[in-house]
């Protein structure tokens, strides 16, 4: 995608139909290869409400990355007949035009904590952002100080990546994301190549976000079921559509389809849904303490 | 007595202001048949063991014994001829990195299989026999012996690279994370796939961050800490000792800490039954048919 | 071994770290026109030499530069300087003193040792000016000196912030790129690799080995970095603000009058040097 100048007269449109919703894909069709018959999309539609946590989840090449890089306009959806089919940010179409302020609202944490790691430092990772976006050198070092706070970094502001775990590093790209106040946050397997100690730092960061930053869209795109099963909604994607769209409780409640596509469902749910087979039926379960009390009674 | 460690001391940057001491008096004797697990935080010193197996590092002082192969890391004079016999042992153990598919750089797959056991001398036509062999073994047919391994999946790439090492023929592997990064779907055929190799008489070590899969796979599990070997025990001894494992930050799996919740609430579990989540229902369902 | 490595940057907080490194950039091509002129007198040329070594050394010693790295690299080009000496043995167009080994029919002038020795000189105090620059100079400060001092350039539409941008990417991905080869060449190994001994067709496989799995993740890096780099809102043709403060003070400026007046000195003397020494032994006549 070319990119082109903002105009500063350049008139917002929002959609009617899609103006409640941060996020929003309208019949959008994708594949990476021209040539290609088969669609790594298709005719994908769902929407995400602002201020939500939403998980998607899928196995490897369902489409999952596709989506994030999508919205983030890195690609492009397909052109159709239909008028109205593409992605939509906050009510407003994303196309050619506009689509380097809508990037602006968008920050994105990817899977590989060295290869996002951009500046020298901690701090210059963090302010990288900053600098493109023209802030001014004092607000700058108020942002990267507030920030690393945040993430709990700011004891290692002079850091280089290669002294860092892979769990830091990834917390320091989530405060480089953050910085720019983006209104939606996607995290692109953000912790699927981090060692136990990391996956539990960036969950109780993420746990931390959304408690501090209530407007904050969040979309995760996972393997962690059990992260999945924290989130306010949870989308599931099997070869390029959805499957289903719901409350994680309805989701992995009704699993058949999901074990259909082999596809994980939380710990205390399964349990469950074995013991059933088994004949030991239990209400509700959905964390160990009730479990105990269920089978200790 | 296929692998035997006495005293072993390892340092990055001996002499030097940036010495770092990586291992620290590994004794370990691991015996017979075995498809063990080697667990520890990031940095506790499992990769740098693991490479003192085949010989990519060399010990500052203490002995390795591996089946017939000997290393002396005390006689310093030997490490200048350790070239002698280090080729042999590296395809007696044979040692898969982590994210192995990175290692691929043939044109073709079966030609990236073939570039291990021809580099250990093996006639072309047996190299060949053993390539497809390997590549059956991991589970892909003949339609992939062409094609060039950058066009294939991850999952996909990785199988060629382990199937790169088993083409060695070695008699101990070893695996450095095999599983991360993958999901949960490739991770099971993983695992069953070095079950698969265990059952064709490969001994396996297995290092990982996974503690579902040390429970459910492990014979036995070493593990390290900051340099040393703290435990050498089975999955079921290790996960129900509370205070060592808060000790060296690893938590139990889900299966068993929920089997353990059980068991002290007055459910009598059986520990030994449990390895993944259905023996675990099976195991209440069991316990509360008894009950009745 | 990584850390010991000349001219890795490591991060004190001395006189020479503190310097503007504009300043120092500035100093290094002064000197190295300094070590680079030919000052008409063999006597002369080696006083200037060992002065600018002298000057050389205090500033390591200041800015906590070490000594062993730049040894280690001058070791490793021994065979660079075998190779030059016996070159400049071999060139015929020579006149001056010369002297004989015994019977043999060949003369060694005293300039193609001379010569040789300049190289020698030359390339050592190159190591150490450069190991001085970038141990004392942080990877994120020398890109902005870069950027600054090739500032004009913009106004001829050379994209001087995206050279530079590249450069500090570079430095930034260097270590991580070492941890990849480290690791590909042990991975290598296990598979029955010798990366030391072998066949020159052998040599060749081993190096492919090596080198097509690298290019490849580092393609994949460059790839990932990029978006997210685009995703934080980057583009070349935009302006950017600088993060890091940068302050001139006036050591700084007194370092530049200084240069400024070294850069004369040198100029001065490669012309009248001659002279000048002549002159100078005149007066013991």
């Amino acid at each position: 995608m070319k990119k082109k100048k903002i105009d500063k007269s350049e008139e917002v449109v929002i959609d009617d139909f899609a103006k409640d919703t941060a996020i929003k894909f309208e019949h959008v069709y994708f594949s990476y290869d021209d040539k290609d018959k088969e669609y790594t999309l298709k005719n994908l539609c769902f929407s995400i409400m602002p201020g939500s946590y939403v998980a998607l989840i899928g196995h490897n090449g369902s489409g999952k990355s596709t989506i994030a890089k999508l919205i983030c306009g890195i690609f492009e959806p397909f052109k159709t007949n239909y008028e109205k089919s593409g992605i939509y940010i906050f009510g407003e179409k994303m196309t050619y035009e506009n689509y380097n302020r809508l990037q602006h609202q968008i920050g994105m944490v990817f899977q590989n904590p060295d290869n996002q790691f951009i500046g020298a430092t901690v701090k210059d990772d963090i302010a990288f952002g900053l600098e493109n976006d023209q802030v001014s050198q004092d607000d700058m070092q108020r942002l990267v100080e507030e920030y690393s706070t945040k993430v709990g970094m700011n004891e290692f502001l002079d850091r280089e990546p290669s002294a860092l775990s892979g769990g830091q590093k990834q917390r320091v790209a989530i405060a480089g994301t953050l910085v720019r106040f983006p209104r939606i946050l996607i995290l692109d397997e953000a912790t699927s190549m981090l060692d136990p100690k990391g996956k539990r730092e960036i969950n109780a960061l993420i746990k931390e976000m959304r408690k501090t930053n209530k407007d904050l869209t969040i979309l995760s795109i996972t393997h962690d079921i059990e992260e999945a099963y924290q989130a306010d909604e949870v989308i599931v994607l099997n070869k390029g559509e959805i499957l289903r769209q719901g409350k994680p409780s309805e989701i992995f409640e009704n699993s058949d389809d999901l074990e259909n596509i082999k596809l994980d469902i939380p710990f205390f749910l399964k349990l469950k849904h074995e013991l059933s087979d088994l004949g030991v039926e239990l209400n509700d379960v959905d964390d160990l303490d009730s479990l105990a009390r269920e089978l200790c009674q | 007595m296929p692998i035997k460690i006495e005293k072993l001391f390892y340092d990055y940057n001996p002499n030097t202001p940036f010495v770092s001491h990586a291992l620290k008096d590994i004794n370990l004797d691991i015996d017979g048949n075995f498809f063990n697990a080697l667990i520890g935080e990031t940095g506790s010193g499992k990769t740098t063991l693991v490479q003192h197996l085949n010989g990519l590092l060399w010990p500052n002082s203490g002995t390795i014994t591996i089946d017939e192969h000997f290393i002396n890391g005390n006689d310093k004079k030997l490490q200048k001829k350790k070239k002698k016999g280090i080729k042999k042992l590296r395809s007696h153990v044979g040692l898969v990195f982590q994210f192995p598919e990175y290692q691929l750089f043939e044109k073709t797959v079966i030609k990236d299989v073939l570039f291990g056991p021809k580099n250990f001398g093996m006639k072309e036509e047996e190299a060949l026999e053993v390539a497809k062999e390997s590549l059956s073994l991991v589970g892909l047919d003949e339609s992939y012996y062409e094609r060039p391994p950058f066009e294939l999946s991850g999952g996909e790439k990785r199988r060629v690279a382990i199937a790169g090492i088993i083409a060695l023929k070695p008699k101990i592997l070893v695996l450095d994370e095999p599983t991360a990064g993958l999901d949960p779907l490739s991770e099971k055929e993983m695992m069953e796939l070095f079950l698969k190799i265990h059952a064709n008489g490969t001994n396996v070590i297995l290092v990982t961050h996974n503690m579902d899969i040390v429970l459910k796979y492990a014979k036995k599990v070493i593990v390290m800490d900051k340099g040393e070997v703290k435990k050498y025990v089975t999955p079921i001894e290790l996960f129900q000792d509370d205070e060592f494992l808060n000790s060296v930050a690893i938590e139990p799996p889900m299966v068993f800490k929920t089997a353990m919740r059980l068991k002290e609430e007055g459910l009598a579990i059986d520990l030994k039954q449990i390895v993944d989540i259905s023996s675990l229902a099976k195991e209440i369902a069991r316990v509360k048919e008894l009950a009745k | 071994m990584k850390n010991m490595a000349m001219g890795r940057f490591r991060p004190f907080n001395t006189a020479m770290h503190r310097l503007d490194a504009r300043v120092k950039i500035i100093g290094l091509i002064v000197l190295m026109v300094g070590v680079f002129l030919d000052y008409g007198n063999v006597p002369l040329n080696f006083i200037v030499y060992g002065l600018i070594f002298i000057a050389l050394t205090v500033m390591m010693i200041i800015g906590k530069v070490s000594f062993k790295g730049v040894l280690r690299a001058l070791k490793a080009m021994w065979l660079m300087m075998i190779f030059i000496f016996i070159f400049n043995l071999l060139i015929p167009t020579k006149t001056g003193d010369y002297f004989q080994i015994g019977s043999w029919d060949f003369k060694i002038y005293y300039s193609s040792i001379y010569n040789t020795l300049y190289v020698i000189f030359r390339l050592f105090l190159m190591l150490m000016m450069t190991s001085i620059l970038t141990a004392t100079t942080s990877p994120m400060d020398m890109t902005f000196a870069l950027d600054s001092l090739l500032s004009p350039l913009k106004l001829i539409k050379i994209p001087v912030s995206s050279f530079s941008m590249i450069l500090a990417l570079a430095l930034r991905f260097i270590p991580t790129l070492t941890e990849d080869t480290e690791r590909l060449m042990r991975a290598q190994a296990s598979r029955g690799v010798d990366f030391k001994e072998g066949k020159l067709k052998e040599k060749i496989k081993s190096i492919t080995s090596l080198i097509i799995p690298l290019f490849s993740s580092s393609l994949t890096r460059s790839g990932d970095l990029a978006i997210a780099m685009e995703c934080r809102g980057y583009d070349p043709r935009k302006k950017r603000t600088r993060f890091r403060k940068i302050k001139w003070r006036i050591v700084d400026t007194i370092m530049l009058l200084i240069l400024l007046i070294l850069f004369v000195g040198f100029i001065l003397l490669a012309i009248y040097g001659k002279d000048l020494v002549s002159a100078f032994l005149g007066l013991f006549k």
